[in-house]
């Protein structure tokens, strides 16, 4: 549900942009629908590293009676005797998974002009404190001082003259905000790689490793020939790997656009999220299957 | 044999398959004994592979945490613009410009001349150093002591300039003046800040209000960009039509950017801002635009001492067959001094390698400048290489030796996106960027405790750059490295990988072993066999015989018969399932030949190990 309800808002979004002005960063449209499909892929990964985390704890359970047979008390696997505190390699996962969230919102932030917009408020904050720290001082300093005469001194000119430099300030933030545009650009052409390749390492090894996690506890090593399949686990996973694919591809496209700096294409980024809301559906309905 | 993840998992469940099937016959036959037995060994591979997992969902997840730990940096800083990641909080001492002094003041004829009458110079004028400055810097310079005190400022300093190399660049891009030159002003005047004017060190969100007062003066926005600023600053000091970069003029230009004829050169004190952190400077600073403090004493890095430590470091040389030394007595001039293009790649340990070794002389032709290359060039083999690490890096080409448009484009995207725009033919500093992986792989690493170690390092240290074939299998620059030159279908290169790893750690153990060079693993197994080097899987069939009789840096091989070994990496580290490696040639989705060298897992079964020495 919360993957429809983020896919949908955004198709409104790029809807929504599209009668602006074109004056977005490179890149930042197919950035914020990879950002949508990450946290669309976000949703399901939780509901994986739930279930690895069970698995997890119980491999570590079972291996107990040949690691620690007389069953000492191991601070280092403090997180493991507690059922409601996530076992650490799992945590570890669902850590990493969170730095990428945190990522994006920081690039959201700064090709939206958010942080161009706190630089001129502080821009803003500051030109008044210096203005109203002036008449204070000149007040107490200048015996008996009135408003009127003080506004005409030379105090009152200054102030008024530093608070004049807020009419200046929209042209600040506009500024600011093409500033920051092209920083966004930039730092994510920069970083590009280590995402991607965290992503890789996740859809390639981690949820092969994890199905592994999942079907190990079910699985005695003597009644079968090989490890018995688990369907369920494979299907969690299956809907991982396809809406982390459509991450991957988004986050290209969006890379791909800052690098050539092109203009954006509506349509392809409507049949995009279009595309990543059908199989959040599909993955959703399979889960409920389950 | 290809690394996979899964690898351990998969050798026991085809053993877990045998011993069941196995069982079942014996069962069959009434054999109850045996059955037992391999019931029993159904339960120890069971307990082996619930490890195995356990343990590869560990190196998964300290896999991501790795990638995290990076991405966090990267947020800071975004969270951080545009004052960048505000962790640089040393006290910078402020530059001080004696606001008396004429705007001819670089016309000053010497340290005994009188002052030159003020007066407005010719809007084209290049400002050029009189003969007895000159003499007067050279002599300083051949006479100077470092302090002890501030050699490790300024090595410091040296190697933050190197790290800034990419702005500093940007900022001279269409003009003669060395990146250093600036990289120099930029510590004097900012302590190296980026959120600083380079006129002088006035902060960004602004223009400047200090002297020169009002720069740049039109501005695109607030904050003001660096490089932007920068330029005006270059501008505004007149030093874009300098040409003459020998020592004497760089001393010239950097006394003058901080003026001339003040107190220091009526007190005779040589000027700080070039000779502070030396025996010359002793005492006597402006402690603001106007006043003069004779007893006040400059505590910061002078440009001259930046300068001695741009040599150490190899950033700067001067020109062909001549080093520098600060004791020099002769008064012949000296030559142009000249930025280590290496230093584009803004890594300090690969500013100069040391390929003399037999082991590494093939490494020459991979790495030296073939010459500016442009569109139309009609030598092949350059092109070629530009075309492989153009497509190392991500810029996709053909790797057809023809410097057409395709190549010339991604080979400007690739310089654009390194903050060189604008270009269009190969030159020093894109040479040295697109070849850069290869260069940081061969830096030095720092002194190590053992050859194994040191062999360890130096296989992590290739890694990280990603060895990659590009251009076909078993081919490209990496390839080429390993291999002595070679490359082809038929020279497949795990054997050549760890052999170089050898040699390189040796190298930089300043040792000579003896450990001959093989890319044939059944060479590598037989020399081990005869030196007493060998170690079978059997004599470590146990975890305990595992850490006692293995360590890191020995290599493993892969035997496929009880004569055939097929593959061969570095153990980097040793568990009781399974052990870490580091291998070349290995990679993809399965088979031999692998595209690249990484760090994998794999098991005990069907390994056995070479002791080094």
């Amino acid at each position: 549900m919360y993957q429809l309800r983020y896919l949908l808002s955004f198709s409104k979004l790029v809807l929504m942009s599209g009668l602006l002005s074109s004056c977005v960063a490179a890149g930042y449209q197919e950035f914020q629908l990879y950002s949508q499909a990450y946290d669309a892929q976000y949703v399901q990964a939780d509901t994986v590293l739930q279930a690895v985390g069970s698995a997890e704890r119980a491999i570590w359970t079972n291996r107990q009676t040949r690691k620690n047979k007389f069953g000492y008390f191991e601070p280092n696997d403090a997180a493991y005797y507690i059922d409601t505190v996530e076992p650490p390699k799992t945590a570890a996962v669902r850590a990493s998974l969170l730095v990428v969230k945190s990522y994006n919102e920081a690039m959201i932030a700064l090709a939206s002009g958010e942080n161009a917009k706190a630089l001129s408020a502080k821009i803003s904050s500051l030109t008044i404190n210096v203005a109203s720290a002036a008449l204070a001082v000149a007040a107490l300093t200048t015996p008996s001082a009135t408003t009127a005469p003080l506004a005409a001194s030379n105090t009152g000119k200054f102030a008024k003259a530093m608070t004049g430099y807020l009419d200046y300030l929209p042209f600040v933030t506009e500024v600011a905000n093409i500033a920051s545009r092209e920083a966004f650009r930039k730092q994510l052409i920069e970083s590009y790689p280590t995402i991607s390749n965290m992503l890789l390492t996740l859809r390639n090894d981690g949820t092969r490793v994890m199905y592994e996690v999942l079907r190990t506890p079910g699985d005695n090593g003597v009644d079968t020939p090989v490890p018995k399949t688990d369907a369920g686990a494979q299907k969690l996973l299956a809907g991982w790997v396809l809406l982390l694919d459509k991450t991957n591809l988004a986050l290209e496209a969006a890379v791909n656009a800052a690098r050539t700096g092109s203009q954006i294409n509506l349509d392809s980024l409507s049949q995009a999220s279009v595309e990543l809301t059908v199989l959040a559906e599909q993955v959703r309905a399979a889960k409920l299957k389950n | 044999m290809a690394n996979d993840v899964l690898d351990p998992i998969k050798e026991l469940d085809r053993l877990r398959w045998d011993a069941w099937h196995a069982r079942e016959n014996a069962k069959a036959k009434g054999d109850k004994d045996s059955a037992e037995k391999l019931t029993q060994l159904l339960i120890e591979i069971h307990d082996a592979r619930e490890d195995a997992v356990f343990e590869i969902l560990g190196g998964i997840a300290a896999k991501l945490a790795d990638f995290a730990g990076r991405l966090a940096k990267i947020v800071t800083r975004i969270k951080s613009w545009p004052f960048g990641d505000g962790g640089d909080d040393e006290p910078h001492e402020q530059q001080y410009y004696d606001i008396s002094l004429p705007p001819n003041d670089f016309e000053d004829q010497g340290p005994d001349a009188p002052s030159v009458d003020p007066e407005n110079p010719p809007v084209g004028k290049v400002p050029a150093v009189a003969k007895a400055w000159a003499e007067a810097y050279q002599n300083l310079w051949d006479t100077m002591d470092v302090r002890d005190s501030f050699k490790s400022q300024a090595l410091a300093i040296a190697k933050k300039i190197v790290n800034g190399q990419a702005k500093y660049a940007a900022a001279v891009q269409g003009t003669k003046i060395p990146w250093w030159f600036i990289g120099v002003v930029h510590s004097m005047e900012c302590g190296l800040k980026f959120s600083t004017h380079l006129h002088n060190g006035d902060p960004l969100t602004a223009r400047t209000v200090k002297y020169p007062p009002n720069r740049p003066a039109i501005i695109n926005g607030l904050p003001i960009d660096w490089v932007y600023s920068a330029k005006d600053a270059i501008d505004y000091e007149k030093l874009k039509l300098v040409t003459d970069w020998s020592l004497s003029s760089v001393l010239y230009h950097w006394h003058r950017y901080n003026g001339i004829d003040n107190q220091y050169k009526k007190r005779q004190i040589p000027t700080p801002y070039l000779w502070s952190g030396s025996q010359h400077y002793v005492k006597g600073k402006y402690t603001s635009d106007h006043n003069f403090d004779p007893n006040a004493v400059s505590k910061q890095v002078g440009a001259a001492v930046i300068l001695w430590a741009l040599f150490e470091i190899k950033a700067v040389s001067l020109g062909e067959g001549q080093v520098p030394t600060a004791k020099k007595k002769s008064s012949e001039p000296v030559h142009s001094l000249i930025g280590n293009p290496a230093a584009a790649a803004q890594h300090i340990a690969s500013l100069s390698l040391d390929l003399s070794g037999d082991a590494f002389k093939h490494l020459a032709k991979e790495l030296d400048y073939p010459g500016e290359i442009a569109s139309g060039s009609k030598n092949k083999t350059a092109v070629k290489r530009i075309q492989e690490w153009l497509n190392l890096h991500g810029y996709t080409t053909s790797i057809d030796s023809e410097f057409g448009a395709s190549t010339s484009k991604q080979l400007s995207r690739f310089a654009a996106d390194h903050g060189r725009e604008g270009i269009e033919s190969l030159n020093e500093e894109i040479w040295a960027l697109l070849t850069s992986p290869l260069r940081k792989a061969l830096a030095p690493i720092p002194a190590p405790p053992s050859l194994e170690t040191a062999v360890v390092n130096v296989a992590k240290q290739h890694i990280t750059q990603m060895p990659t074939e590009v251009g076909g299998n078993n081919c490209g620059p990496w390839v080429r490295a390993y291999m002595l030159g070679k490359e082809g279908e038929d020279w497949k290169w795990c054997g050549g990988f760890v052999s170089f790893m050898i040699e390189q750690a040796a190298r930089d153990l300043g040792v000579d072993i003896d450990f001959k060079r093989q890319v044939g693993v059944d060479e590598l197994v037989d020399d081990a066999k005869k030196a007493g080097r060998f170690i079978r899987e059997n004599e470590v069939s146990t975890p305990l015989l595992r850490q006692s009789k293995l360590s890191p840096g020995y290599l493993f091989v892969v035997r496929e018969t009880a004569t055939d070994w097929t593959h061969v990496g570095v153990v980097s580290s040793l568990m009781s399932q399974t052990f870490d490696t580091l291998e070349g040639n290995t990679g993809g989705d399965g088979g031999t030949d692998g595209a690249n060298a990484r760090e994998g897992n794999r098991s005990y079964p069907d390994r056995d190990f070479i002791r080094l020495l």
